[in-house]
């Protein structure tokens, strides 16, 4: 099995919401929740130095709220005015507990998607 | 003069720049459409990464800072100038100026005159050296003497070739141009102008149905799109709706002038003075029976008005920054209007 930190569990994500938490190593990490399935990524936007849980989210579309880039949270992929996807952080749902897998952020992947 | 080299994620170009020219504004005169917002140092729009070469940074304290990586070279082209050449990449895409659009320029102006519209808002035109053109819903970037930096100010006329520029200040207690502006005459000071700048821009050809939502001084622009409305009878077969945002009815400014654009189309035009803090008053309602009045923030005011009338719509915003952020945040998830359809400018 990967190495993998508990990042939080399912409950503490409101229905349709999202919420910010940040790791040990001070990387923080954007969770979304659309019906029972979980999405997590990098928490800051992939344009500026954003906090992407300042901005909308419908259950389905986020929005940064600084420039209105876009992204469909089911892929991260970009919608709308976006002009780069999100960072996919890898993640495992076990039980209620929701769990961060090393390395956090691939980054050199998200590109190719 | 120096050189400026230019990495954008699309292609690379140059352009030349001035001895305490922002890089920005000197690409922007240029014709190349480089990423900016407020282009006064406060929103973080225009970062851009040095590669090589040496920068003057005229505002090291500018709060567009906060979005950047500092430690990865990162800055804001709207505030730094060139001491050498320059080499520097950019992560968007910068494409050049659209076709027809206005390029930037520098003007000098004198201001003709001016009047207090509230006790904390006053109104003053500038006589430029040359005329300009400009889209209805631009701003320029204004530099008083004395003072340091350019602030944005909205055109609130449209004519579209001028050499007079209308403007609205609502005093900020404590600001450098609110001080000097509300405390002196300013007829006859020069000023140092750049522009016409920004993208919240109406034209008639888009055939759409126009939302425009102002708190305070938002109000600016909005005039211009309504007046190029009102000029070229674009409200004879679409609708306008417009929210201006105010704490009470004193606060209210141009009321006289929104009465007249509804007096004009009065099918068409739907024009409500939102008040946040006071009840609306048979006597105001009275004084300007074309005008609607409602009481709450204007975001709230014109969610309320709305439900049904978002069909072809392109929204205006303008204000600042906590108003139009709600506007936005109403807009994208009740409204549910797509980001291309949203044009706004953050009063930071
Ligand atoms: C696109 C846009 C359009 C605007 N339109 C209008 C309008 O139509 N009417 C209106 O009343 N207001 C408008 N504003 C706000 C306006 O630009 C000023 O922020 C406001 O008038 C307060 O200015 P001040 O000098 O009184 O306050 P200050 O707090 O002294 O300065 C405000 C701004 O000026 C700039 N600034 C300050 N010091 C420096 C420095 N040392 N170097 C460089 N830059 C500096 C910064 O952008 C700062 O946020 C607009 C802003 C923007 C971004
Ligand atoms: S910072 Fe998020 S869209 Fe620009
Ligand atoms: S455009 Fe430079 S900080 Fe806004």
């Amino acid at each position: 099995m990967q190495d993998r930190t508990l990042l939080c569990n399912t409950n503490e994500v409101p229905e349709d919401g999202m919420k910010q938490f940040e790791l040990d190593d001070g990387t923080k990490v954007i969770v979304l929740r659309s019906g029972d399935e979980f999405y997590a990524y990098d928490a800051m936007c992939p344009h500026q130095e954003v906090e992407l849980c300042e901005g909308f989210y419908d259950g389905c579309v986020l929005t940064c709220h600084q420039h209105l880039w876009q992204w469909d949270v089911k892929t991260g992929d970009m919608m709308g005015l976006a002009e780069a996807p999100l960072t996919s952080v890898a993640m495992e749902l076990d039980g209620e507990d929701l769990y961060v897998c090393e390395p956090v952020m691939n980054r050199a992947a998200v590109g190719g998607r | 003069m120096m050189k400026v080299q230019v990495k954008a994620r699309n292609r690379a170009f140059g352009f030349d720049t001035g001895v305490g020219e922002s890089v920005l504004y000197s690409g922007l005169r240029t014709g190349v459409a480089l990423p900016y917002e407020c282009a006064t140092g406060t929103c973080g729009t225009c970062k851009a990464k040095l590669i090589e070469g040496e920068l003057d940074d005229q505002w090291p304290e500018a709060p567009g800072r906060k979005y950047l990586k500092s430690d990865q070279g990162e800055f804001l082209m709207c505030q730094c100038a060139a001491k050498t050449d320059l080499s520097i990449e950019i992560g968007n895409f910068v494409s050049e100026a659209t076709p027809g659009a206005v390029i930037p320029a520098k003007f000098t102006g004198i201001v003709g005159g001016s009047r207090m519209l509230t006790p904390d808002v006053k109104a003053f035109t500038v006589e430029l050296d040359r005329s300009t053109e400009f889209d209805a819903g631009q701003f320029v970037a204004v530099r008083f003497p004395g003072i340091g930096g350019y602030r944005g100010y909205s055109m609130v006329n449209f004519e579209r070739r001028t050499q007079t520029l209308e403007f609205v200040v609502k005093k900020l207690p404590g600001g450098g141009v609110s001080e000097w502006l509300f405390d002196n005459e300013p007829t006859g000071v020069e000023l140092e102008i750049f522009g016409p700048l920004g993208s919240a821009t109406f034209y008639p050809g888009m055939g759409k149905n126009v939302l425009c939502i102002a708190g305070g001084s938002g109000i600016a622009g909005m005039m211009s799109i309504f007046s190029r409305g009102c000029q070229e009878n674009y409200f004879a077969d679409h609708q306008g709706y417009l929210f201006f945002g105010v704490r009470t009815a004193n606060d209210a400014f141009y009321l006289d002038e929104l009465a007249a654009f509804k007096a004009k189309h009065p099918e068409n035009l739907h024009i409500t003075v939102a008040l946040s803090t006071e009840a609306v008053t048979d006597e105001v309602k009275a004084a300007f029976p074309g005008l609607e009045f409602d009481t709450g923030f204007v975001h709230e005011v014109a969610a309320r008005k709305m439900k049904d009338h978002y069909d072809n719509i392109v929204a205006y915003l303008a204000g600042p920054p906590p108003a139009v952020d709600a506007a936005i945040r109403t807009l994208v998830l009740e409204a549910r209007l797509s980001a291309d359809s949203i044009r706004y400018d953050k009063f930071s």
